[in-house]
């Protein structure tokens, strides 16, 4: 037998390895309002770069606090000057930078993208209600109670869709946060709907639409096609990901939903590392996922329906991101925070309980 | 007590004013109780600014004085009739000056109405929705009468038509609009058409309200209207926003084949 030296027995990339790679340093032994597992990041978002957010419902927190810190949080369909707050709260204005609603999965904002300068049409042009109001169903809840004319509905979809555009053509930074894997999707045309027909309108049917359950090349390919897409119409345009930590309402594969939840949040978290390591000048993870679901926290940021994010974990993320991302005066690991005046406190929060989400429609119904 | 006798009691805000004036130069003023059939609330007496709803017990409901005086009047009767104009500005208020974002909407009724050129849509339910705000006092007033009074037929009159020509509001906005022009400011009307449109959203939203509160809603007169769907220009008021009292004997003969000819107005508050 052939004896193998080893020139120097002590020398390997561990011993060099920074100390937030080590558990012990960086996770077991931190304070859990301290732990920042943001490390390196390659963008400094300065308050005139616009910045622009779509996402699942969890990306409304982000967009609320990057406008409450005074960025450039950029909204193309802003609502009329004649709403006051609180009408353009109730028919969706502002939530994100323009009025599509929660856009849950990666082909749907492929789908936006494409439906805006490609000029994709989806065969399923509106739903009818009850009432006899119409539904967009790609934008099932965007207007409540319906639209009152199909005239109306298709207009609005006209001006939301140059807004779209308007949005991606001027941003500097998107900021996009993964939900779901799973959607329904015609068979027709290859529609993907953002919540299941039936749920806000439509009727569903097997015969029409199908269980699409995205997988990580799928996720990939798409995010890569979204990127590609909004470079060329904005060349200098830059992506940040993060994936939803609220797991899903209800999955439509014959799983528990703990097991699918761990599968759709698996693919998205991997599907964002492969896409920032191919395209790594334009793009950059944040780990808003590993913050609210870290053991560390051991479970405290998700409220009693182990669901929802309580308020301390939103705000444990959004130090995070503003200490990563900007030059706030937020500073990572401080233990000091100003304490926000008692105007600001209360209007925080009403807006903190005001997250909309239609897959909570999934849990409406006679079986829930 | 006249068996036979109906009396309309009339109340409102300030497009009330025509119906009154009309009753003044067409109608003799009889004030001895019974003797007159038509009364109107005297709202000048309190500068347009009476108190229509209270709050008791934590509610709202309609001023007892109120209530008072026109059960004295209707104990004589053996019909009473209620009609009120609450409201009806709102439109014109939010939006007859062109808003430096020019805005249209599609009434579901006319859908094919052209939309103008440049303008941004605005739903018909975010319309309302900011309209609800302003009308919400006249609602609750509207809601206080019908609470007040469950058994007489109740009527909340739609508010008047637009006026269509340009010029004349121009040359007569009125002293509301003119106060909230911008000093050495151009003036610039929204579009006759979406003036329209925006009369319409009102008219809707109050229609329904009376549906749902069991009022009736009169609907403006028919000869009042232009072919589309404007303030005839005989019936042009002082201003920009209010009717003549030609329009206003109009309303009462619209009212005459369920209450009888009126024969004397009298006034009371």
């Amino acid at each position: 037998m052939g004896i193998i030296w080893v020139k120097d027995m002590t020398s390997h990339p561990y011993k060099s390895s920074p100390w937030y790679a080590r558990w012990s340093k960086a996770v077991a032994g931190v304070t859990k309002s301290e732990l920042n597992p943001s490390v390196n990041f390659p963008f400094t978002l300065n308050q005139s770069d616009k910045i622009g957010t779509a996402g699942s419902c969890f990306a409304q927190h982000i967009a609320r606090r990057l406008k409450a810190e005074g960025f450039n949080y950029f909204v193309t369909e802003p609502g009329h000057t004649l709403f006051s707050p609180s009408v353009q709260s109730k028919f969706n204005y502002g939530l994100f930078s323009a009025r599509y609603a929660n856009i849950y999965t990666v082909e749907q904002l492929l789908q936006l993208f494409e439906r805006a300068f490609d000029g994709r049409i989806t065969l399923e042009d509106h739903w009818v209600l009850e009432d006899g109001s119409y539904v967009d169903p790609l934008r099932p809840t965007i207007e409540p109670n319906g639209y009152a004319s199909l005239k109306e509905l298709r207009l609005d979809r006209e001006q939301h869709l140059a807004a779209v555009r308007k949005l991606f053509c001027e941003l500097d930074y998107f900021i996009f946060t993964l939900g779901l894997t799973e959607a329904w999707v015609s068979k027709e045309d290859g529609t993907v709907f953002p919540v299941c027909p039936g749920v806000a309108g439509g009727n569903f049917s097997a015969e029409k639409y199908y269980l699409k359950n995205f997988s990580v090349s799928e996720v990939v390919t798409s995010l890569d096609a979204v990127i590609s897409k909004i470079l060329t119409v904005n060349p200098s345009a830059k992506f940040i990901f993060t994936v939803s930590p609220v797991p899903l309402v209800a999955t439509a594969e014959n799983e528990h939903v703990l097991v699918s939840t761990t599968y759709s949040k698996s693919v998205l978290r991997v599907s964002c590392t492969e896409i920032v390591n191919k395209h790594p000048e334009r793009t950059a993870y944040f780990p808003s996922y590993e913050i609210i679901t870290g053991a560390y926290n051991r479970g405290s940021y998700f409220a009693e329906d182990l669901r929802n994010v309580t308020d301390e974990g939103v705000d444990h993320v959004m130090k995070i991101f503003m200490g990563a991302t900007t030059t706030s005066s937020l500073i990572v690991n401080s233990r000091e925070q100003e304490a926000p005046n008692q105007i600001d406190l209360v209007a925080l929060m009403q807006e903190r309980q005001r997250v909309v989400c239609e897959e909570e429609l999934l849990e409406l119904g006679p079986d829930h | 007590m006249d068996e036979q006798n109906a009396v309309t009691i009339i109340m409102g805000d300030s497009h009330y004013a025509a119906i009154a004036v009309a009753a003044q130069q067409t109608l003799p003023h009889l004030q001895e109780v019974g003797s007159s059939d038509l009364y109107f609330f005297d709202a000048w007496k309190y500068n347009l600014n009476y108190e229509f709803v209270v709050q008791q017990d934590g509610r709202w409901v309609l001023n007892p004085n109120l209530i008072c005086e026109i059960d004295n009047i209707r104990k004589n009767y053996s019909k009473c009739v209620i009609v009120s104009i609450f409201g009806g500005g709102h439109h014109h208020a939010l939006t007859m000056l062109q808003s430096p974002a020019p805005f249209d909407v599609v009434l579901p009724e006319e859908p094919d109405l052209p939309i103008q050129p440049d303008h941004t849509i605005l739903t018909v339910r975010a319309v309302e929705s900011v309209f609800l705000e302003p009308m919400t006092n006249s609602f609750l007033q509207m809601s206080a009468v019908r609470e007040a009074f469950p058994d007489v037929d109740y009527y909340q009159l739609e508010a008047p038509p637009s006026v269509g020509s340009d010029d004349y509001i121009a040359q007569n906005l009125g002293n509301w609009f003119e106060s909230r022009l911008p000093k050495d400011h151009a003036l610039t009307l929204t579009s006759k058409s979406v003036r329209y449109k925006m009369w319409r959203v009102q008219s809707g939203m109050c229609r329904k309200f009376c549906d749902e509160k069991g009022i009736f809603y009169q609907e403006v007169p028919a000869s009042s209207l232009t072919a589309d769907g404007f303030l005839k220009s005989e019936y042009y008021g002082v201003d920009s926003t209010h009717t003549s009292a030609g329009y206003g004997r109009l309303v009462l003969d619209g009212f005459e084949p369920s209450v009888g000819k009126f024969v004397a107005w009298a006034s009371f508050g």
